[in-house]
């Protein structure tokens, strides 16, 4: 499995609509020796942590996990503070659509992540995703970070899948052309809920 | 002044007591509130905290000089206080959660841009299942405080500061719509209503002065003809009250009419065809022909809006050839269902019963004589009024290799946000995603009848939302990329 360089998302990206996906790239210079960075988006989904005295995933009604969750939604030219030890669900500004021989990885930028901010925790994206990428942010560092919609906090790997899949990524998924951060569907994995039955 | 505690029973001492006490707290509590809406940042746009800084600065100079005012003004006090309390929930429901919010600002830089208006717009739902517009919000409390003159205005316009040269309208959508971009393409008629009141405060008075000499006349001959059923005694005095009371509500069916109808003009001028197809998914839950003077509203008939909005879109609604070094001709394969079902609505307002309507009775007669004669006139000198970049009316014709790109683009589950190939891409137009939107909407619709579900809505509604912001960033920020480089 190898990572595709600078050249080759380039030429892919100019495949149009049947390849590589990935808009709006606002400067070219986001493409870089074997990444593409990844812009802020503006939507946000924040926890209140006083609706729930606990969660447990899969014995939690929907409409809970819901009600823990806040959408919020930043304008472009203003910030959103993330404070320490705070998490919090954001996405890419990019849309993206992987081709069915095409995986990828999420990771965060070194200059972010050198002030404390941590992206993901579950980078894999798969051949066939089409829509933006949530990101879990949190702050490990000590310092609140003022974070810009629209800000490179992200780069995209992206690895040749071979063969390439073959099924369809389709609206079946638990994730299906999102636009802004999805709030998690967990509760979804029923063999989680098999085993939760244990407790 | 306040009257003392000895001061001997009476109506007035009384109210005056409750009064000035309670218009205090009342006008500190609303600047208070709107101070707090303004601060609370969950807006698109700067506009709701703009208007919430007026009503705040508005209602704390009437607190500061309530002690000065005059008893017999306090009544008065109490009516604009109640209205800025109201003119609060437009502020109110302008927050994010309430609004489209990921095209409010794309929709107002479109506005400002294409209709030429120096004006800022919020943006609010409204229960009513109606699309509207409110306002002007710094001139209605500046009206306000000159009511109030022992309020120095001066000293109102400088605690609003650069408040008072702007302009301040609220836009409404239903709120059932919310996340309906492509319903939202009324938006431009209603914008129109700025542009359209604009001219008419010009140029009624003078139309309706030329016209009234014959209208009269033949409101005239009508009433006299069936005169109103009363006494001899009465019947001179009833007769002319008919004729004066017919004469007003022509006049007023006349200025509606026109405003309502340069408003649609100027939506399908600056939206193209997606301003007819939502003002037709909008019209075809009411009567087509009711007449204007069935609703306190005095609008047109439905069938009538709907043919002139048709004839200035007719060269959407017919095939061309292609052009010279170009295989492919207008509506080609992708906009053919919507090309389809727009051409549907010419044998709608084939049917001439809204015209029947109107010749009905003689104040609908004549007032739409008077549109008529006029409306060529009417209609080019408002257009005219557009800015430069707006001079040109959108011809989807013309955009036909766009719209196919983008509907493409929406097939593939991609948002419409730009054209061309990476890298050569440049952001697409509001106007083209609206239209793509559309297309792609009856292409679905009409060729597979299980498709309307609410999921399928969501998606494309989704994807068009995503697409008007992308585009929307990319041309606002994306220069400024370019400029700064990246490292």
């Amino acid at each position: 499995m190898s990572v595709l360089t600078g050249d080759r998302i380039t030429e892919r990206l100019k495949a149009g609509t049947s390849g590589l996906i990935i808009t709006p790239i606002l400067s070219p210079k986001q493409i870089g020796a074997s990444s593409v960075d990844l812009r802020l988006g503006n939507q946000f989904i924040v926890f209140r942590m006083h609706m729930l005295e606990t969660l447990q995933p899969f014995n939690t009604p929907n409409s809970d996990l819901k009600k823990m969750q806040q959408r919020q939604v930043v304008r472009f030219g203003s910030p959103f503070v993330l404070h320490p030890g705070m998490l919090a669900l954001g996405s890419t500004f990019e849309y993206i659509r992987l081709p069915n021989d095409l995986s990828g990885e999420a990771e965060g930028r070194s200059s972010w992540a050198r002030l404390g901010l941590q992206i993901a925790t579950a980078t894999c994206v798969e051949p066939g995703f089409k829509g933006v990428l949530t990101f879990e942010l949190s702050n490990v560092g000590t310092i609140p970070l003022k974070l810009y919609p629209g800000v490179r906090v992200a780069q995209l790997i992206l690895h040749d899948a071979e063969p390439p899949v073959s099924k369809e990524y389709d609206a079946n998924r638990k994730y299906y052309c999102p636009v802004g951060p999805e709030f998690s569907q967990v509760h979804l994995d029923n063999d989680g809920r098999a085993f939760s039955v244990l407790e | 002044m306040p009257s003392s505690p000895l001061a001997p029973w009476s109506e007035d001492n009384w109210r005056e007591d409750i009064l000035r006490r309670e218009l205090s707290v009342q006008a500190t509590v609303l600047a208070q509130l709107a101070n707090k809406l303004g601060y609370s940042e969950e807006f698109p746009t700067d506009t709701p905290p703009l208007l919430c800084r007026l009503f705040k600065e508005t209602a704390q100079i009437i607190a500061k000089y309530l002690p000065d005012i005059p008893q017999d003004h306090l009544q008065i006090v109490n009516t604009v206080l109640c209205r800025l309390a109201e003119f609060l929930r437009y502020a109110e429901r302008s927050k994010v959660t309430q609004t489209p919010w990921s095209m409010v600002q794309a929709t107002e830089a479109f506005f400002k841009l294409q209709g030429g208006l120096k004006c800022q717009f919020a943006i609010r739902p409204q229960w009513a299942f109606n699309y509207g517009i409110v306002g002007e919000f710094v001139e209605v409390c500046r009206t306000n405080i000159k009511l109030l003159p022992w309020i120095p205005l001066a000293e109102w316009e400088q605690g609003v500061g650069k408040l008072t040269d702007m302009e301040i309208y609220c836009v409404s959508f239903p709120r059932t719509h919310r996340l309906n971009p492509l319903s939202h393409a009324n938006w431009g008629h209603e914008i129109g209503h700025i542009v359209a009141g604009r001219w008419l405060a010009k140029k009624f008075q003078a139309i309706w002065s030329e016209e009234e000499p014959g209208i009269k006349t033949e409101i005239e001959k009508d009433v006299l003809a069936n005169p109103p059923p009363v006494i001899d005694l009465w019947k001179d005095v009833a007769i002319k009250e008919t004729i004066a009371a017919k004469i007003t509500l022509t006049m007023e069916v006349t200025r509606q009419g026109i405003e309502e109808l340069l408003c649609d003009a100027i939506g399908v001028h600056l939206m193209g065809p997606a301003a007819l197809a939502s003002a037709c998914e909008f019209c075809a839950r009411y009567d087509l022909d009711e007449s204007p003077v069935m609703r306190g509203g005095h609008y047109p008939p439905w069938r009538y809006r709907l043919r002139l909005m048709a004839e200035a879109c007719q060269e959407d609604l017919q095939e061309h050839p292609p052009k010279a070094g170009s295989t492919k001709g207008y509506p080609g394969n992708m906009v053919t269902p919507y090309f389809k079902w727009l051409t549907q609505i010419l044998n709608l307002v084939a049917k001439n019963a809204d015209q029947e309507v109107l010749k009905k009775g003689v104040v609908t007669r004549e007032a739409y004589k008077a549109i008529e004669k006029r409306w060529p006139v009417i209609k080019s000198e408002v257009i005219a009024q557009l800015p430069q970049l707006s001079s040109r009316p959108y011809r989807l014709h013309e955009r036909i290799d766009i719209i196919e790109e983008l509907v493409r683009k929406l097939s593939a589950d991609l948002p419409p946000n730009e054209v061309g190939d990476w890298p050569s891409v440049s952001p697409a137009s509001l106007e083209d995603i609206l239209n793509a939107g559309w297309a792609f909407k009856l292409i679905r619709a009409r060729t597979d009848a299980g498709w309307a579900t609410t999921e399928n809505y969501e998606k494309l509604f989704r994807l068009i939302l995503k697409g008007i912001e992308s585009s929307f960033v990319a041309r606002t920020f994306g220069p400024r990329v370019t400029k700064v480089g990246t490292s």
